[in-house]
């Protein structure tokens, strides 16, 4: 504001010195033309003087016809008058009767031109006189008014300078900068105002847009949706159906606008349905529920109905909004799942009831020929007599034996999926198990000319688990391992404390291993992976994945490593809870 | 015939005395070795002759050893008067004065007289505006004329006997005037305050660049003349007329002849007789110059 008062200012003064220097031309040119009127006006008198001096000489000389004597004497007076630059005397028909021209000057303002009469003749004069001394007297003067001027615009200025900004100016500019700053204030204000009330614009506008779109999206939602959807008022007078409402009931817009949904009511649904269903609504709730829906043809469908009251901001309702979705593939879905379930649970039943008949019925012969066959074995009344029936007799005993491990373990595996195998939950000491069941296998694993090696130390904490089962898990996992393990193998077992606190028990081989497809063979029940080994260590091919089940019921963890000659590394994980004693340190293998 | 000549000349004379009765009679020199007067008739422009003619008294000056002064005549009257009463050592004259002295006062003894183009004569030209009308002589009857001193040979007496000798006589004329000199005419028809004027042919040749023409030509007369005083010594005389015979062979004539006329050639002898023809204008144009 201060640098537009002093470009004000300066504005100002400069205005003030172009008016006074233009009051100051104007005056200083009327005096100067009027002055240079005067001197020619005086100059102008002095040559009519002397044009009527010549004149009353060639008037005589003319009238005595003595031409030449006037010629003489207009040119001794010429000669005498260094201001004349131009005397002219020329006759009525043209003739010149005297002409003198100073060469060097020969145009200038004083000029006077007269006429004289001699006889009936008339003479024309022409007398120019030097205007030097007239513009030196002029160029003087203008010089001396250019001074006058000057000085007076100089002096004018500054007192119009001093007594404007000392008295009158600055305390304009003061009240102006201080009603700027006021206008400014208020202008800020204005603004802050004005952009408060467009940010509130904008947004509301926002809002209304994105509620505009909302609507827009919920109505074509509403439109589009897949559900029957119809709007009601608190009457139950329908004011809107989506187009869906038309596709599936039957009837045009037009024709349910203003009806009710009885128009949809099934006969089959009992009342008490629609009371109770009324009754939800108008209290303010939700009512879901399946409903049989009448078309305009008669035909009906199932629909799951969904029917809520619509409120205003204070919670009034003021309609209810009705979804009718058609059930009817899943309601014969369920139909036939249900069938299916039913089928399902009979013939596990049968199942059950099978493999109880197999347990018993089975295990019964079984243990009859394995026991009479181990006692000729045994040569308990006396030896067989012949080598070969020893042979026999050893054949009898241990296809008895597989046939009721393959037996035992389809037991074990269909009691585990059905859930009907429970575990019988004691103290378990993991390293007494392990020695158990490496002891167990120890002849088969020098059969098979493979390293046995337990690195399960019994500083381990005790376990919560099924004694009997976990020692059926290790011995499983140990004799995959032997018999998946060529001549000259190794077999290692170690366990240690997991980072969750939980057990991690591992049996590594260095056996023929598998890729990723034997890796899902071998979780597959009755799944071997290598034929030939399997034909060479018959087996149920129901181990591993009994034993997962078995694991899984410890609520644990069973995992395969492996990869083709590299052997294979079974870890189990029992969860922390398993864990009786925390603080018993890791056991490294 | 010379009776009655001189019974006008006489009557003419004293006209001319009556118009200059205050015109001084200065003695003419004595003195052996004193200065000598050259008078001249203000046929032109004071001024322009003693202008013209200076070239020619230094001259003058120099061959006699004396000074020569050039003086004018205030008009034609004095310059008789002054010559007739032996006034001025050397005058200059025309053909109408020098018969008009000799009448009055005795002959004056003859120096010599102006050679023209080798040609000691001379005419008299009447002139007119260059796109005048006039073609002839007796186209004349009715204009404004104008014409030089009335004792002017060449510009009236001369010019008046053309115009009688044409049938046109001066009260045929609707105006006329005598004007001072040759110029007055020249530049009088020139201005247009005259339809015609006379002037000598050598004044008429000088303003040949004007816009006018010679209308006509008078017959060859003799030129104008030098001539002494009756009382000079005839040696001194003889010592001038020899002078100015042998001007023309002086190494810077041209400039002195060139100065009183472009178509001067010198000076030649004269006689008496050589005036005869001005005798017999005179006769006629006399009478009728003084009834008007």
């Amino acid at each position: 504001m201060g640098r537009t008062f002093r470009y004000g200012r300066w504005v100002l003064l400069f205005v003030i010195v172009l008016i006074l220097s233009l009051f100051t031309s104007i005056a200083s040119l009327l005096v100067h033309t009027q002055l240079r009127n005067q001197l020619i006006a005086g100059e102008t008198r002095k040559m009519e003087v002397e044009a009527a001096l010549i004149g009353g000489i060639l008037t005589d000389t003319m009238l005595r016809n003595d031409y030449v004597e006037g010629q003489h004497l207009l040119d001794d007076w010429v000669s005498d008058r260094q201001d004349v630059v131009v005397l002219d005397v020329t006759l009525d028909n043209g003739r010149t009767f005297f002409s003198f021209r100073r060469a060097d000057n020969a145009e200038t303002p004083l000029t006077l031109k007269q006429t004289f009469q001699y006889r009936n003749r008339v003479l024309s004069l022409t007398l120019c006189h030097d205007a030097t001394e007239l513009h030196d007297a002029l160029a003087a003067l203008r010089r001396s008014l250019f001074l006058l001027g000057l000085s007076l615009i100089g002096v004018t200025t500054l007192t119009l300078w001093y007594v404007l900004f000392r008295w009158m100016v600055r305390p304009m500019e003061e009240e102006i900068t201080a009603r700027t700053r006021d206008l400014n204030a208020a202008r800020d204000s204005l603004e802050e105002k004005v952009a408060e009330r467009t940010a509130a614009l904008k947004k509301e506008v926002e809002i209304r847009r994105q509620t505009e779109a909302e609507l827009r999206k919920l109505g074509m939602a509403v439109e589009q949706n897949p559900v029957t959807i119809f709007i009601t008022d608190l009457a139950g007078r329908i004011e809107y159906v989506n187009p869906r409402f038309e596709l599936m009931t039957g009837y045009a817009r037009t024709e349910a606008l203003g009806q009710t949904p009885r128009l949809l009511k099934s006969p089959e649904t009992p009342q008490i349905v629609h009371e109770t269903m009324w009754a939800t609504v108008l209290a303010g709730r939700d009512w879901r529920g399946e409903l049989k829906v009448r078309r305009k043809d008669g035909q009906e469908f199932w629909a799951h109905v969904s029917i809520s009251p619509i409120k205003d901001p204070d919670g009034t309702i003021t309609h209810f909004v009705a979804m009718h979705e058609d059930i009817t593939e899943r309601k014969q879905a369920e139909a036939s799942m249900e069938e299916s379930r039913h089928a399902a649970e009979l013939a596990n039943k049968a199942k059950t009831e099978l493999l109880a008949n197999m347990s018993h019925e089975l295990r019964t012969p079984l243990n009859a020929i394995i026991g009479f066959s181990q006692t000729m074995r045994d040569g308990l009344f006396g030896p067989l007599g012949n080598d070969k029936y020893g042979e026999y007799v050893d054949h009898i005993h241990a296809s008895g034996s597989h046939l009721l491990d393959l037996i035992n373990d389809i037991l074990d595996v269909a009691a585990v999926e059905s859930g009907r195998l429970t575990l019988n939950e004691e103290e378990v000491d993991l390293a007494d198990v392990q020695q158990s069941a490496i002891e167990f296998l120890a002849s088969q694993a020098r059969e098979a000319g493979v390293t046995l090696a337990n690195a399960i130390g019994s500083d381990l904490p005790r376990l919560l688990a099924d004694h009997r089962r976990l020692r059926q898990i290790l011995l499983n996992v140990l004799s995959n391992a032997i018999k998946f393990t060529p001549q000259g193998g190794r077999i290692d077992s170690a366990a240690r404390r997991d980072d969750d606190g939980g057990l991690v028990i591992t049996v590594r081989d260095t056996g023929i291993g598998m890729d990723e497809q034997g890796l899902i063979t071998a979780m597959t029940k009755f799944g071997q992976v290598d034929s030939s080994l399997a034909r060479k260590h018959e087996g149920t091919g129901l181990g591993l994945p009994l034993t997962k089940g078995l694991v899984e019921l410890h609520d644990g963890r069973l995992h395969l490593t492996s990869a083709p000659n590299e052997g294979t590394t079974v870890t189990i994980r029992l969860p922390p809870w398993r864990v009786l004693d925390p603080e018993t340190v890791d056991a490294d293998i | 015939m010379r009776v009655r000549l001189r019974a006008v000349l006489t009557a003419a004379l004293c006209a001319l005395l009556m118009v200059a009765p205050f015109a001084q009679v200065r003695a003419a020199s004595t003195d052996a070795a004193g200065p000598l007067t050259l008078g001249f008739m203000p046929y032109l422009n004071a001024e322009h002759l003693i202008e013209k003619y200076t070239p020619l008294a230094r001259y003058l000056s120099e061959a006699l050893d004396r000074p020569v002064h050039i003086t004018v005549a205030r008009d034609y009257a004095e310059h008789i008067h002054l010559t007739g009463e032996d006034a001025l050592d050397i005058s200059f004259l025309g053909g109408s004065p020098y018969v008009v002295i000799g009448e009055q006062y005795g002959l004056k003894p003859l120096l010599v007289r102006f050679e023209f183009d080798g040609m000691p004569t001379f005419r008299s030209v009447i002139v007119v505006e260059r796109d005048s009308p006039y073609q002839e002589l007796s186209d004349l009857a009715g204009t404004r004329m104008a014409f030089g001193s009335t004792n002017s040979t060449l510009s009236t007496q001369v010019p008046v006997y053309m115009l009688m000798q044409a049938g046109v006589r001066l009260e045929d004329l609707a105006d006329r005037s005598h004007l001072r000199n040759h110029e007055n005419v020249i530049l009088g028809v020139q201005f247009g305050d005259f339809d015609a004027g006379a002037v000598a042919e050598e004044v008429f040749v000088e303003n040949r660049d004007k816009p006018i023409r010679a209308l006509a030509y008078s017959k060859p007369l003799s030129t104008h003349v030098f001539v002494t005083r009756a009382t000079m010594d005839p040696a001194l005389r003889d010592k001038i007329a020899q002078a100015l015979l042998t001007l023309r062979d002086h190494p810077d004539s041209t400039e002195i002849l060139g100065a009183i006329s472009t178509t001067l050639t010198g000076f030649a002898p004269v006689s008496d007789s050589d005036y005869d023809p001005h005798r017999d204008i005179l006769t006629v144009v006399l009478p009728v110059l003084k009834d008007q």
